[in-house]
């Protein structure tokens, strides 16, 4: 297969997505699939092709450098799941 | 005519004539969501009370002639996008308690224009997938033959157009999201050029490929509808600083002398003979109407799924690395540290193939592994976009089947990755090099419709719509709806 169960552990560690022990060979064959059929690209020739990262090669627009954004703060901090004094609540991350 | 079988441009005359009200209207489509939608589940939230509301403030703008041509009409948008005070979920459990404090800026314009929102339409998880049974809230169904897929990801907006749960609807489209929909439910669709469509508060899949555009009964409501839905805006750098043509203006203009590239030999192949057959009516009806078939070749975009494949689960793995658990949408219970409220967050409130596709996309950009295939892709996408536009320099527009074949049953595909994929042979290409591209239906093959795809030049909307609304007068594939042909 073109990807190993501990390449699958790997990146689903780095995507924080938990995989249980059971699902790893299902997964790494059904990931192992469409990284098979997505690897018919390396057979091509692109030297000297730049890639085409936006459809119409558009450049970032700039503007100038105005407050557009007015102060939102409680409708957003309304939707989250934890809050203390306008601040977002997440585990205690230092002992 | 009862009023649900007319189109947008036939209830927008009616409710000038004041042959009936904009509540009457929206009364009618409710009951109609309310008494046949348990068949198709095609609306995840219906908004009934706020669109009763909303239409009476229409009938009032009618009465003062400050209306404009979507006054008082009812559509339905696709639960991608943000639609402030109303429950937007993304078809995904991660989002079942998002409710907006912001409209996107196509729910804002249709708003403006006095445009009544029924509900949200049921979609694949993200927009990740071509049937809409990747949905949080169960599959939608084919109105047509309710055991098969309504195609996807804007399963939702097709299926309830076709089952005239509402006149026109709003759908994305990343890789045939609108096409793939509208060819299986036999309506009318369009992906815009990239950029034609802003793209703020539309919940982001792959941000180089997603478009929102209009999903209607016919060309001239799809056109009604992006003229409302276009324009350059501030708030997506990526919209196009263009100025926007009225797309119903040149409807009516004959296409006598119309180049239209076909790569019909090379599809066929694939196609069975009874859609080969349809295609062949249609591109026939077409030269009728005085257009000249020109053969041509894209023999690049057999590696258009391929890359599409690289290229949209590795932005996807990037746009959705927000759903974190912190700031809004699903947070699992008691969470032991910030890891594991990221991890679990993230694996309890996103479905398998979401998942599968942030991995393969996390796989691409992985250290090691970017220029082999993101970097890669990028390059063959530009290598894609030079056929497409060295071929519309010879014609107008390209015309194709928009997928593989008539829709597929429910379940049958659920455990093939790559035979879903390729359902989007015909489709990926004109997101990948950007272009415009729309589907029509073109008739039947066992009793379930079909579509042809036109794809034309960049900002050339208003040509695709004028072929479309030609071929739509001189048939009545369009006018044919499951609702009509079941007596139901």
């Amino acid at each position: 297969m073109p990807i190993t169960p501990k390449q699958i552990i790997q990146i689903s560690n780095l995507a924080r997505i938990k995989i249980e022990q059971d699902q790893v060979n299902l997964l790494t064959e059904k990931i192992g699939e469409i990284i098979s059929f997505i690897d018919k690209l390396k057979t091509i020739d692109t030297n000297e092709i730049e890639p085409l990262f936006n459809p119409l090669d558009a450049i970032q627009k700039l503007r100038f450098d105005k407050i557009t954004e007015i102060d939102e703060s409680d409708k957003f901090l309304g939707i989250a799941p934890s809050v203390r004094k306008n601040l977002f609540v997440v585990p205690k991350v230092i002992d | 005519m009862e009023i649900h079988s007319q189109s947008i441009a036939q209830l927008s005359a009616g409710l000038q004539r004041k042959d009936f009200s904009s509540e009457e209207v929206t009364r009618a489509f409710l009951d109609r969501i309310n008494s046949l939608d348990h068949l198709y589940n095609a609306f995840i939230t219906v908004n009934e009370e706020e669109a009763m509301s909303a239409a009476t403030k229409a009938d009032q703008r009618i009465a003062s002639g400050t209306n404009e041509i979507l006054t008082g009409i009812p559509i339905a948008h696709k639960d991608i996008f943000c639609s402030q005070g109303v429950k937007t979920s993304c078809g995904s459990r991660m989002l079942d308690n998002f409710i907006p404090p912001y409209n996107s800026t196509v729910i804002g314009n249709f708003n403006d224009s006095g445009a009544i929102i029924l509900g949200k339409t049921n979609m694949d998880e993200f927009a990740m997938g071509g049937s809409t049974e990747t949905s949080y809230y169960g599959p939608c169904y084919n109105p047509w033959n309710t055991n098969k897929v309504p195609g996807g990801s804007s399963g939702g907006s097709a299926a309830a157009i076709a089952a005239s749960l509402t006149p026109g609807a709003t759908g994305t489209d990343t890789g045939g999201s609108i096409r793939q929909p509208s060819s299986f439910c036999g309506i009318t669709g369009l992906k815009p050029t990239y950029g034609r469509v802003s793209r703020f508060g539309m919940i982001a899949f792959a941000s180089s490929l997603d478009q929102g555009g209009p999903m209607a009964k016919t060309a001239e409501d799809c056109a009604i509808l992006l003229n409302v839905m276009s324009g350059n805006d501030p708030k997506d750098s990526t919209s196009a600083d263009k100025e926007v043509e009225d797309f119903s203006a040149n409807l009516s203009q004959k296409i006598d002398g119309l180049k239209i590239g076909i790569t019909f030999h090379n599809d066929a192949k694939n196609l069975d003979s009874g859609y080969q057959n349809c295609l062949e009516k249609a591109l026939n009806q077409l030269e009728k109407l005085g257009a000249k078939l020109v053969e041509i070749s894209l023999p690049k975009n057999s590696l258009a799924v391929p890359t599409y494949y690289v290229i949209a689960p590795a932005e996807a793995s990037s746009n959705l690395s927000r759903f974190d658990g912190v700031r809004y949408g699903y947070r699992c219970d008691n969470p032991e540290n910030l890891h594991d409220l990221y991890t679990r967050s993230r694996s309890e409130g996103f479905g398998d193939e979401v998942k599968r596709r942030i991995l393969t996309g996390t796989y691409a950009l992985s250290a090691g592994y970017y220029d082999q295939y993101y970097g890669k892709a990028q390059k063959i996408r530009r290598l894609i976009r030079d056929e497409y536009l060295s071929c519309l320099k010879n014609v107008d527009v390209i015309a194709g089947p928009t997928t593989t074949g008539p829709a597929f049953d429910i379940g049958s595909k659920n455990d093939d990755s790559i035979s879903m994929y390729l359902e989007d042979t015909y489709t990926v290409g004109a997101n990948l090099a950007g272009l415009p591209a729309m589907s029509i239906p073109i008739g039947f093959v066992n009793d379930c419709p079909i579509g042809m795809q036109l794809i034309g030049r960049d900002f050339e909307e208003s040509k695709l719509l004028n072929v479309a609304h030609q071929f739509q007068h001189a048939t009545d594939w369009h006018l044919q709806f499951p609702i009509k042909k079941n007596n139901a």
